[in-house]
Parts: C-alpha cells; sequence; structure tokens
C-alpha cells in the first residue's frame, strides 16, 4: 500500500483536496494506521499555526491601538517627585 | 538594550519602548483607562524604572540582576503602578468597583501573575513577528497572514500568488519555524 505524502495529507486537512482526494484520502486514513498518525500530527500542527496566527492578529490590533494612544515619552521621564 | 537605556542612546531607547508598550498599554485597557490614563501609567512606570542620581546626567535603572529577571521585574512594577493607579480612582470613585470588562476586581498573586505573563507573551509574539516581517520574502509572508491570519485557504493564495499549493504550504511554515526561533530566542534574551 503505498502511504500518503504530507503535500496530500495537507491538502486534505486544509481542506484543499477535491472531492475524489479527499475521499481516497478519508478511505486511506481509515485503513492505515500510520498515515493517521501522521495525520493526527499535521492537523496538531495546524490548529498550532492558526492559534499562533489567531494570537498574532489580535497582537497587531493592539499594537495599532497602542500607536494611535500612546505617546513614547522622551528617555527616560521622571515623575515631578523624584 | 538595557545598558544602552542608561546611556541615553535614542536606538535603545526606541527599542526599549517598543519592546514593552503593550504590556502597559494592555494593562491599562484591562482595567478600562482612557488615553491620558494610560499616558500617565507609562510615565510612573518609567519613573520606577530609572533614577536621578545627583551630578549625573545620565539616568540610572533601578534594576540590578538581584532583582531577577528585567522582564518579571518591569511587569511587576507595571502591575503595581496600574493596581495603585486603579485604587486611587476608586477611593475618588471614579469607577464602580468592576471594571469595565465586568470582572471582579482581584489583585490575588495568581491571577495577577497570570495576567502579566499574558501581557509579556503580546510583547513577545509583537517583537517576534516584527522582526520577522523585516526579514522574511514578501511571498511567504503574504502566504503565511492570508492563511494563518486571515484565513484565505491556501488554494486561493496559490492562484493568487501564481505559484504551487506545495509552494504556499512550504512558504507558510517557513514563518511559522522563523517566528517560533525568534520567540525561542527573545525568550532566552
Ligand atoms: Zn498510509
Amino acid at each position: 500500500m503505498e502511504h500518503l505524502t504530507d503535500f496530500q495529507l495537507m491538502e486534505y486537512l486544509s481542506g484543499d483536496a477535491g472531492l475524489l482526494r479527499r475521499f481516497l484520502c478519508r478511505r486511506h486514513l481509515r485503513r492505515c494506521p500510520k498515515c493517521a498518525e501522521q495525520a493526527k500530527a499535521l492537523q496538531d500542527e495546524l490548529e498550532a499555526q492558526r492559534s499562533l496566527g489567531a494570537e498574532l492578529k489580535s497582537v497587531q490590533k493592539l499594537a495599532k491601538e497602542a500607536d494611535k494612544t500612546m505617546t513614547m515619552p522622551k528617555a527616560p521621564v521622571f515623575s515631578k517627585d523624584n | 538594550m538595557l545598558s544602552g537605556v542608561g546611556q541615553n542612546d535614542p536606538d535603545a531607547w526606541q527599542r526599549f519602548y517598543d519592546r514593552y508598550k503593550l504590556m502597559v498599554y494592555a494593562r491599562g485597557r484591562r482595567y478600562g483607562m482612557d488615553a491620558a490614563d494610560i499616558d500617565d501609567l507609562l510615565s510612573r512606570v518609567m519613573s520606577k524604572c530609572f533614577v536621578r542620581e545627583e551630578g549625573r546626567a545620565n539616568p540610572l535603572l533601578s534594576y540590578d540582576k538581584s532583582k531577577g529577571r528585567f522582564r518579571d521585574y518591569f511587569c511587576r512594577i507595571v502591575s503595581n503602578e496600574a493596581v495603585t493607579m486603579l485604587r486611587e480612582r476608586q477611593r475618588r470613585r471614579e469607577v464602580p468597583a468592576e471594571n469595565p470588562e465586568g470582572q471582579e476586581m482581584d489583585f490575588a498573586d495568581t491571577r495577577e501573575e497570570a495576567m502579566m505573563q499574558k501581557e509579556y507573551r503580546l510583547c513577545l509574539l509583537h517583537e517576534a513577528f516584527e522582526a520577522v516581517k523585516k526579514e522574511a520574502s514578501p511571498r511567504q509572508l503574504q502566504a503565511f497572514m492570508a492563511a494563518r491570519m486571515d484565513g484565505v485557504s491556501p488554494k486561493k493564495i496559490a492562484r493568487l500568488q501564481n505559484v504551487s499549493l506545495a509552494t504556499v504550504y512550504n512558504d507558510i511554515a517557513a514563518i511559522v519555524e522563523s517566528l517560533r526561533q525568534k520567540i525561542v530566542f527573545l525568550e532566552k534574551e
């Protein structure tokens, strides 16, 4: 039995595969524990990447807001009672 | 960077500000502060970080290695100053006992620690991403941002960029790898 490549698995997991490829992939994964294990690892990686992306998106938004709101103080600033 | 800040190096100051501004901003926002209050918080934090010494033109950092890692020291200052400001405002009855997010005010150490870690991660991610943006190829960066930040399908990105789907997957993976390396590097710093 020929195993699925990482590219084929990524295509399947990302929803980029066409109908026939999806069917063949699913069928193979049901029968092959080795590929099923690799698919699980890639799925975890995909989720980690998406969660990193989501974090970065909110960080970018926050940084934009911060730049609009905050004024960079002259180096360094002392309060009056110092 | 820290010694540069102490020697009034403008680049070091810019990097210092860029690295830590989000920590101050995120905390200010969490406590429902407006722009003026956030600037006030920033100024209080800075005045705790640097001390004036008679006869010296340059400021001295109030931090030394006995205080642990600088970032933890800085986090504690932000936290203490923000809580102090909030308590002052509450005493003046400017804000109700609950913050605008509806969370109960709780200054317990564990919650505080979790908050500081979260705010530090914001700074870390921001700095890592800015660094990667400068180094990465525009095509790779575009693929990563579209796919992982905006949820565009890699197939569509491949079409738009006129490259193979495998190239898009590889480009995304390359950016993720650079980000992870940068995060590890900054965490050790
Ligand atoms: Zn297989």
